[in-house]
């Protein structure tokens, strides 16, 4: 029983340790919760006025970067990045995309809008970086020392709990309050989002429809007008002139000013300078270049029609002058019925003065200066009920229609509906004869080469390079009217109708070369003309009559010649109605 | 042109604040209103920290103290 004693007291003892350090680590327990419960609590309250502190800031950034305050700067959709596909992702559609965009500023909504936004969101992560290193600076990270084995390492661990203290007491109170400040900074951020998105979604969409509509009106208008554009440098067709920017310091060529991307009422060039959008409008403030060769077009290029009228023939067969003849005729008619006729360059100026006076004086014409190109001469022509047209007149030396190769050059031929093909008659064998015979011969310029030869460089030509001269139109023009009808081969010719015409050339044995033109293009039409002095313009030899037939055959609604005036009915004689 | 930009694109931003400005305003006037109506504000506050109150005594009450 004595050896029992002491063993029970220790097993008493040791049961009494065992239960109080029960109870001891149970209150610590119960203490732990109660203060994690109150943590708890803070947590919730300090995440809740995290969350609207954040939801505040969140708020003001929007307006510190569109104020331009803001730490990050947004990036700028400017022209040179416009220019390299930075901005507007797809490339311009139609007939300017092989230009790609034009040097200019796009539209804000969605291009620069979208960077603004981007800028904001920038601008929310450098608030949050921001306020982050400023709460967590100074505190030192949480480390466990658990060097050392029994006492001293339970030491260790003792002094690095004691010493990263402040970190945990730290980790504790900061970062839920900042990660309640980074939910409502997000969430204001995402609400101003929602609501650029929304809206600016909704300007985006009526800004298309806006687009749509007014370029399909203004394309509407030009197609209604057949506008289109020939460079009477290049010749070459294109559907839209291009511009030069409105400011003359800045050599910013604009390409396509329609509606769209660049600007919806107006551009802005990357000088900063405004002007309006659509070819109609665009066309009274800017200088139009021609696409391809970038040369200066006339005023008001590519808001109406333009008709390149081309002459061919011999050297000498009369193509200026049929053209100096006509469009004389063509000024006056049309200043007679309240219309006009204007020149829309200095050589268009030139021609039209200089063939008034030779034409007035009955004198010689000059002589076209042979040249590899020559440039068209682009002239306004308004009728009495406003109808506006552009005729460019292509008149090249007799030099360039010796054979195909010089008329290679002469690409305008190839896209010209209607052209004239001019015949002197007195270089026919039997007229030069009667000429050669006439005692007061007069002093006139005949055709130098083969007629048929100058017809064959031109058609030929077109027929070999597959052009469709079946729906093409051609006016054949027989010269020299006033010296023919002078022998006696011309007095048989009748000038007033086509057959007419061309019966009196079957008769002077020029039926092959009648039955060749013919089969070669759809529409040929006869002409006989007086071009030394002005005929009235009811005269069948009036060159002015060719000149109609040139717009006519291109369904151009305008109308030079004179409508003439139906003749009064003859009155019946009183006696024989009475008789009657 | 300001500041290198063209001055539309200004106007739409200053566009953009001011709609900001008027939804938010919109937002918080709605809020101030359904707050101050039949004290619905008072209430989900008190709501709110009741709901807290009754987090924190469920967390302290887990364990209860040996002598309870």
């Amino acid at each position: 029983m004595d050896e029992i004693a002491p063993l029970l007291g220790i097993l008493v003892v040791a049961g009494l340790v065992l239960a109080a350090v029960f109870y001891v680590c149970w209150i610590i327990l119960a203490t732990l919760l109660r203060i994690f419960a109150w943590v708890v609590f803070y947590w919730a309250v300090a995440f809740s006025l995290g969350a609207v502190a954040g939801l505040v800031a969140g708020f003001v950034v929007p307006f510190r970067v569109l104020s331009g305050k803001s730490e990050s700067k947004p990036d700028i959709a400017a022209p040179e990045k416009v220019v390299a596909g930075k901005v507007i992702k797809h490339p311009p559609r139609g007939f300017t995309r092989h230009f790609g965009w034009d040097r200019a500023w796009p539209v804000y909504n969605p291009y620069q809008a979208r960077r603004d936004a981007v800028a904001a969101r920038d601008e929310v992560q450098l608030l949050l970086s921001a306020t982050w290193r400023k709460v967590s600076s100074n505190v030192r990270r949480p480390t466990l020392d658990t060097s050392g084995s029994g006492v001293k390492k339970v030491g260790n661990i003792s002094l690095s709990i004691v010493r990263t203290a402040p970190g945990i007491i730290w980790a504790i109170f900061v970062p839920v309050p900042f990660f309640g400040f980074l939910i409502g900074a997000w969430s204001s951020f995402a609400l101003w989002l929602l609501m650029m998105f929304g809206i600016g979604g909704a300007v985006y969409v009526g800004q298309q429809i806006w687009i749509l509509g007014y370029r399909w009106l203004d394309r509407g208008i030009m197609l209604r007008r057949r506008a289109s554009v020939k460079c009477p440098s290049c010749y070459e067709t294109s559907p839209r002139p291009s511009y030069r920017c409105v400011n003359p310091m800045c050599s910013v060529i604009h390409r396509d000013v329609s509606p769209g991307p660049l600007g919806v009422l107006h551009r802005r060039c990357e000088c900063g300078s405004r002007f309006p959008t659509t070819i109609g409008a665009a066309s009274k403030v800017l200088v139009a270049l021609c696409p391809v060769c970038d040369e200066q077009l006339a005023a008001g290029s590519g808001v109406r029609r333009t008709i390149q009228l081309p002459a061919f023939g011999a050297v000498g067969a009369g193509k200026t002058r049929l053209f100096a003849a006509a469009l004389t005729a063509a000024d006056q008619q049309l200043s007679a019925t309240s219309g006009s006729l204007e020149p829309l360059n200095g050589d268009a100026e030139a021609f039209l003065r200089a063939s008034a006076q030779t034409i007035s004086a009955g004198t010689a014409t000059d002589k076209t200066i042979p040249t590899m190109r020559p440039a068209g001469r682009p002239i306004k022509l308004t009728d009495a009920t406003g109808k506006v047209l552009e005729l460019q007149v292509m008149d090249a030396a007799g030099e360039s229609f010796a054979n195909w190769h010089t008329t290679e050059e002469l690409t305008y031929v190839n896209s010209a509906q209607a052209m004239v093909f001019v015949l002197d008659p007195l270089a026919f064998p039997r007229i030069e004869l009667e000429l050669a015979a006439e005692r007061d011969r007069p002093d006139v310029l005949i055709a130098a080469g083969d007629q048929e030869d100058a017809y064959a460089s031109v058609a030929d030509r077109l027929r070999s390079e597959n052009v469709k001269l079946s729906t093409r139109h051609l006016a054949v023009v027989v010269t020299k009217a006033d010296v023919l009808r002078r022998l006696p081969s011309g007095a048989q010719l009748d000038p007033t109708s086509s057959d007419g015409v061309r019966e009196w050339l079957m008769v002077q044995e020029q039926d092959g070369f009648i039955r060749r033109m013919e089969s070669d293009f759809g529409d040929v039409r006869y002409f006989a003309t007086d071009s030394l002095v002005l005929c009235d313009p009811h005269d069948p030899l009036n060159p002015l009559h060719v000149l109609q037939w040139a717009l006519h055959s291109q369904r151009a609604p305008m109308t030079l010649t004179p409508v003439r005036a139906p003749q009064a009915e003859p009155a019946v004689p009183q006696t024989q109605e009475m008789g009657a | 042109m300001r500041e290198g930009i063209p001055t539309i694109y200004w106007a739409f931003r200053w566009g953009w604040s001011v709609l900001q400005l008027v939804i938010l305003a919109t937002l918080l006037v709605s809020f101030i209103v359904w707050a101050l109506t039949d004290n619905q504000g008072a209430q989900a506050f008190s709501s709110w920290l009741g709901w807290i109150e009754h987090l924190r005594n469920t967390l302290s009450n887990l364990l209860p103290y040996p002598w309870r």
